[in-house]
């Protein structure tokens, strides 16, 4: 169990994965909210307000990488962890240059997300 | 028109764009089969079948994941145009990478570069994932560690590039086979890799060799037309 609870809002359109995913953040004693329709991703941050958000690339109709730069005009403070199933450079700079914190390629063990936290939200407070 | 200018198959694009999607696909499946497993590990409330099944599963998840990062090395094949370059500099990249995966670790690597180098026109990513494949292949052959001697030599109209190991080698029957989809000696290999590399040296106008002998190695060669200077670097 995690020391300090967070919410963190995962975005995924695979809804298995964000169920997985959320299971696992959750035996971690966080808050997690899933979303798996990219278009209704901005509504659910607004509304969770969450510390943290994990964020896939490829989506159907709106793409991770523009769903960044919104949830960064939003608030620039939260961090943002892209997820892509496609280890990718070009994607790779141009999430890094809109101001995406961490980059993970699936398939990655759970323990990463746990170090995601670790190195974004616990280490900074 | 140069006569050895290049065009991109659209069977190779193709080929290239749809291994793309899949491993795409697959990554997405592996994670949730293999998260799945992890949880199963991580209860407080521990069993020693649950463990074992676990265990497998994610074991035979992580086989899948490395087969899907084979087959991921010949995805985004797609350089926009043909480039005049010394093979030998596409080596070095292949090189570079085979040692940032650690391939390199247990096999003694001998250089042996042609001292004038000729220039090759080239789709850049393309020979690179055949280099790729050939390193990875040679050392494969090679579990228990060898020497990997890489060497490349050329004539008046070509350039040959060759990658000899001292590995267990091709037994003589599945030599003809070892271009066929989805032929394979390798535990967990998807029969891929030589039948991409063969498709890609068709495009450059090339060609692969192949030299066995069980028991004391294989030497594969690569035979790549030389090209000359035409605008801005391009062929």
């Amino acid at each position: 169990m995690a020391e300090k609870k967070f919410t963190i809002v995962m975005i995924d359109d695979e809804v298995e994965l964000c169920n997985m995913v959320s299971e696992f953040l959750s035996m971690e004693g966080h808050n997690v909210v899933c979303v798996n329709k990219p278009e209704e991703a901005m509504e659910a941050v607004r509304r969770a307000r969450p510390d943290m958000v994990f964020l896939d690339i490829l989506m159907p109709k709106i793409s991770g990488l523009e769903l960044l730069s919104q949830i960064k005009a939003f608030n620039k403070e939260i961090p943002v962890v892209m997820i892509s199933a496609l280890r990718d450079n070009s994607n790779y700079q141009e999430a890094l240059d809109k101001g995406a914190a961490d980059f993970l390629s699936k398939p990655f063990p759970l323990e990463q997300l746990k170090i995601c936290i670790l190195k974004h939200l616990v280490r900074k407070e | 028109m140069n006569r050895y200018a290049l065009k991109q198959p659209k069977e190779l694009l193709f080929i290239t764009d749809f291994l793309s999607h899949m491993a795409h696909y697959m990554n997405n499946r592996i994670e949730v089969i293999s998260g799945w497993a992890q949880l199963l590990l991580n209860l407080k409330e521990q069993n020693e079948k649950v463990n074992k099944y676990a265990g497998a599963i994610m074991d035979q998840s992580q086989q899948m994941a490395r087969t899907v990062e084979a087959i991921r090395r010949f995805t985004h094949l797609d350089s926009p145009h043909p480039e005049l370059t010394p093979p030998e500099m596409i080596l070095q990249e292949a090189i570079s990478f085979a040692r940032r995966e650690g391939w390199l670790d247990k096999i003694k690597l001998i250089q042996g570069l042609a001292s004038k180098q000729s220039e090759v026109c080239a789709f850049r990513k393309q020979l690179q994932a055949v280099f790729v494949e050939l390193i990875c292949n040679a050392v494969a052959a090679m579990p228990q560690g060898g020497t990997l001697t890489i060497s490349t030599s050329a004539s008046r109209d070509t350039v040959r590039i060759a990658f000899a190991d001292t590995g267990v080698g091709i037994a003589d029957a599945d030599r003809k086979k070892v271009f066929d989809p989805f032929f394979g000696t390798k535990t967990g290999a998807f029969g891929l890799g030589l039948f991409m590399v063969s498709l890609i040296l068709d495009a450059h106008n090339g060609s692969i060799r192949v030299k066995s002998t069980p028991g004391s190695g294989t030497e594969m060669a690569v035979i790549l037309p030389k090209s000359r200077r035409m605008r801005k670097g391009r062929c």
